[in-house]
């Protein structure tokens, strides 16, 4: 179960993370990432629990202390929690490989005229 | 003895010597020895009880010095102390490191706990003394919170994976943060 309140910071950091806001740096954990703010940090994770054998995403929020004062994970049978924070992990995912700018930045090049694709160097730069 | 009361005791001695002086050259007949020393007398203890006053107020200060001594003392031990403690802090991050390498998780995660005390150890040092970036501070524990619910999660088989160069990435700055709080308190007198 996720709280009304956790729900809203969800919604509005989903907001934030699409308009390239929101400055997400991978975390320690699986497929985890963090957002440090002033007043505390968030973390959202996705992973195969094999032990049973379900998905789950979660979402962790630590105050300035260092304690974590919430602990959400959600199994995908839990669709709309689970599609929630799954939404979420998908726009921080996004947000931090540059996913977009990168595919559209390719389709620009490829769209130049004239040659495309630089040469690689070569490690070899001895004239013998 | 203080000034004052040196500078009391002359006075005595001067005053005693003038108005002895003065009795034996100036007495008429109706004078006695007796009643100038009946007199002498009564000067001489209010003297004696300026002196004391005097004896007493010095006692209380050098009563003060050595209480303020025994307390920069009783803060040298602990500085010295904190300097010891914060000092394992690089060589428990090390350890952990290791411990990641080798994927020996539990004791990597018994290796994170210790650092969290230091770090905690450090925020109550510097609560009193104010000596380091909140901020920068305040990173560090949360990493180190992060990292340890993380390597908990693997232990009991929640997860499978974890981001170990991240871990150790955040162990080598904490480690940087420590040995930095700690030659800020051994070279100022914190």
């Amino acid at each position: 179960m996720i709280s009304e309140s956790i729900k809203t910071l969800i919604r509005k950091l989903i907001v934030k993370t699409n308009s390239k806001q929101a400055n997400w740096k991978p975390s320690s954990g699986e497929n985890s990432y963090q957002l440090r703010l002033t007043s505390g940090t968030i973390t959202v994770d996705a992973w195969f629990d094999q032990s049973e054998d379900t998905e789950y995403m979660g979402v962790s929020i630590y105050n300035n202390s260092g304690d974590r004062i919430e602990n959400i994970y959600i199994p995908k049978m839990d669709e709309e929690n689970y599609e929630l924070l799954m939404e979420l992990h998908n726009a921080v995912n996004e947000s931090y490989f540059r996913t977009d700018e990168t595919i559209k930045g390719l389709l620009d090049e490829i769209d130049n005229n004239g040659d495309i694709g630089h040469e690689i160097a070569s490690d070899d730069d001895l004239p013998f | 003895m203080s000034k004052e009361q040196k500078l009391l005791v002359i006075t005595f001695i001067v005053l005693s010597a003038v108005s002895s002086v003065i009795f034996f050259f100036a007495k008429s007949d109706s004078d006695s020895s007796l009643s100038f020393i009946s007199v002498w007398g009564s000067f001489a203890s209010l003297f004696a009880f300026v002196f004391l006053y005097l004896q007493l107020k010095s006692q209380q200060a050098l009563t003060r010095e050595i209480d303020q001594k025994i307390i920069d003392t009783k803060k040298l031990l602990v500085k010295l102390f904190s300097i010891a403690d914060i000092s394992k802090g690089p060589k428990i991050a090390e350890q952990a490191q290791t411990f990641l390498r080798v994927k020996k998780y539990e004791s990597a995660l018994l290796r994170l706990k210790d650092l969290k005390e230091i770090l905690i150890y450090i925020k109550h040092y510097n609560d009193k003394e104010s000596v380091l970036d909140e901020s920068v501070y305040s990173d560090h524990i949360t990493n180190v919170t992060i990292d340890l619910s993380n390597i908990n999660d693997i232990i009991i088989g929640k997860k499978n994976k974890i981001n170990a160069s991240k871990i150790n990435g955040n162990l080598e700055e904490v480690s940087t943060f420590i040995s930095d709080f700690e030659l800020k308190i051994k070279d100022h007198d914190f």
